[in-house]
């Protein structure tokens, strides 16, 4: 009856034990920075662990008159409502007349809850934290909301910042209209 | 002598008689004062004077008779002496009763040979302008014997280099009929050569839309790879969204979604490499569709220009069977302008020795006028001198003026004499010219 291969594992390991055969040690863990590889207005940029609530395929929307240009619409997502902002215009500040985006992040955080569409999507990447570069050189259009960046296969690729992004005033307004009244003072 | 004779005699006879009359008177007066007067004595005295008296009387008669016969003699001798230097102009009075017959034989003989003279002369003036005429005439043929001699050389020199062309045309024209031959020899291969290609670029053109056929079956599957590896490619970046929001899930799950978090990033490495092959298949199908529509335009394109190959062949074809024409009415060309060089050298050689002969004939022309050339001048020479021995001959009185004249016509005769061509410098022409003609 032949063994398997974890038998013969455990079987190797009971013999160095019995041989007093010290185990090598194991390298403490370097300590990696996690994130997500995606692409803003064909930006690629890292997202860190924790900052995206989803991913998710951008649903239809409805346009919201009186909006930015940067809002897409409303989408009815898992029982409530989901604002769309498309990533091109918001970053870029000007029309996006290409191909419909085909995924989104879902970005929650406390009184800001929306999908920005992502013009790509990789996977989850792993890079050790001392290779974090700071000083490289940006895209402007990103650059305020640039927390340094990690080199991957000869590409630069920045970290975007959520919080500085949901912390700009061009985020917190999404009106179009120009506010003329005075907070408290109105005619009312 | 005889002159001072003549004239002498009867001045002595003169001198004597009146000396004797002197004689007598003197006799007569001494007698008177010397001795007795008497009757006798006295007659004979003064008779004797008379007597010598009427002598004398008869005897100047005498003398002048005599003295009007010399003066007609005079006459006639001066006339005499005049004719016998030439001079018929002279007329002998015919006053003189002694000499009249004389004289008018003289005059009437004298007229007549005048006549004679002026009709021998209007002949002669005639004769001497006709033989100027023809001393003129000889020299002109001489020229233009020259200038024949001339252009009989060069027209056999040209003749002769007509032979050369002709015969170097003769050449040509037989290596343009053999290069003409080869030339539509050559064309028969080149027009079973474009029979040969016509059929090859029909083959090609069947082969190449049978592969064009082919060619948009394999862009139709590449078609569909694409399709298909952009599918997968689809269901990667899905899994991977999948990937991702299990490890978010996972890490809200937290220490019970650790499992979740391994096959999350398991999922990842597996997708990172999937989604590179992926990548490297999209890229490399769509390298092939890209070069298979390339392909297939290179194909259409191709079949484009074996089209037009094929309408070229048979243009080429149609130029050929004009050439080979063409080629043939060469030939024929060749062939006359052949014969036309040959009759052309014959006629020249014809030409060449008539040309020849005609130089042979012109050289005895030229001998015979040089002949008459001489024979001129000294008919020349003869006439001349005969114009001055009836120059001798006086017959009309000529004016001062009209001497003048006849003595600038003499001179110009004398000039024109002078043009006649000399017999070396015609011998020295006529050789030159055999020396070109022979070269």
């Amino acid at each position: 009856m032949s063994i398997s291969a974890l038998q013969s594992l455990e079987l190797i390991e009971r013999l160095h034990a019995y041989d007093s055969v010290q185990a090598p040690e194991l390298a403490a863990p370097e300590a990696s920075w996690i994130g997500t590889s995606v692409g803003i207005a064909g930006v690629p940029v890292l997202i860190g662990a924790g900052e995206i609530e989803e991913i998710i395929e951008t649903p239809a929307v409805t346009t919201i008159p009186g909006t930015k240009a940067w809002v897409l619409g409303v989408a009815a997502y898992k029982g409530g409502l989901l604002p769309i902002f498309s990533g091109d215009v918001l970053f870029r500040k000007r029309p996006y007349i290409g191909r419909m985006r085909d995924y989104c992040m879902v970005i929650r955080r406390p009184g800001m809850y929306f999908g920005l569409t992502l013009s790509h999507v990789q996977r989850d990447l792993r890079f050790p934290i001392q290779h974090r570069v700071m000083d490289h050189p940006v895209d402007h259009d990103f650059a305020d909301y640039s927390m340094g960046g990690f080199m991957y296969k000869g590409d630069f690729m920045l970290v975007l910042d959520i919080d500085k992004l949901v912390a700009d005033e061009e985020l917190s307004n999404a009106s179009a209209r120009k506010v003329t009244s005075i907070k408290g003072k109105s005619n009312e | 002598m005889n002159k001072t004779f003549n004239i002498g005699i009867p001045n002595l006879w003169l001198a004597g008689m009146a000396v004797g009359l002197l004689g007598c008177v003197g006799g007569a007066a001494y007698t008177l004062f010397q001795s007795e007067l008497n009757a006798g004595s006295l007659v004979a005295t003064l008779c004797a004077p008379v007597v010598l008296g009427v002598a004398l009387m008869i005897y100047r008669g005498q003398r002048l008779r005599m003295q009007y016969t010399e003066q007609g003699v005079a006459e006639i001798t001066s006339a005499l002496a005049k004719l016998a230097e030439g001079d018929l102009t002279v007329v002998v009075p015919e006053e003189n009763s002694v000499t009249c017959d004389i004289a008018k034989q003289i005059n009437a003989s004298t007229q007549r040979q005048r006549e004679l003279i002026r009709n021998i002369k209007t002949p002669f003036k005639v004769s001497t302008e006709n033989i100027t005429k023809i001393g003129a005439i000889a020299e002109g043929q001489v020229e233009k014997g020259k200038e024949l001699t001339r252009s009989v050389v060069e027209s056999t020199t040209a003749a002769t280099e007509m032979v050369r062309t002709s015969e170097e045309i003769k050449k040509s024209t037989v290596e343009a009929a053999r290069t003409s031959e080869r030339n539509r020899q050559r064309v028969a291969q080149g027009y079973e050569l474009t029979k040969d290609m016509s059929k090859a670029s029909v083959d090609v053109r069947e082969s190449v839309q049978e592969t064009s056929k082919s060619a948009k079956r394999q862009g139709e599957l590449i078609q569909s790879v694409t399709a298909a590896a952009e599918y997968i490619q689809a269901l990667n970046t899905k899994i991977s969204v999948v990937a991702i929001n299990t490890r978010i899930e996972a890490e809200k799950a937290g220490e019970h979604g650790r499992p979740f978090l391994g096959i999350a990033e398991a999922i990842g490495d597996l997708m990172r490499e999937a989604e590179e092959e992926g990548r490297k298949i999209i890229s490399q199908v769509r390298m092939l569709q890209n070069l298979s529509a390339d392909n297939l335009a290179s194909m259409e394109t191709t079949v484009g220009t074996v089209v037009t190959i094929l309408e070229y062949i048979d243009r080429l074809d149609s130029s050929l069977e004009e050439i080979n024409a063409g080629s043939s009415a060469i030939t024929k060309i060749i062939t006359s302008v052949d014969d036309a060089a040959g009759q052309s050298a014959t006629t020249a050689r014809h030409m060449n020795s008539s040309m020849d002969a005609i130089r042979e004939r012109n050289l005895d022309i030229s001998e015979y006028s040089e002949s008459t050339q001489v024979g001129v001048i000294s008919l020349k020479t003869s006439m001349r001198e005969v114009a001055e021995s009836l120059r001798q001959f006086k017959i009309e009185e000529v004016s001062e003026a009209e001497r003048t004249l006849a003595a600038i016509e003499d001179l110009k005769k004398i000039q024109s004499a002078k043009k006649v061509y000399r017999e070396d410098e015609m011998k020295a022409l006529e050789q030159a010219a055999v020396a070109q003609a022979s070269v």
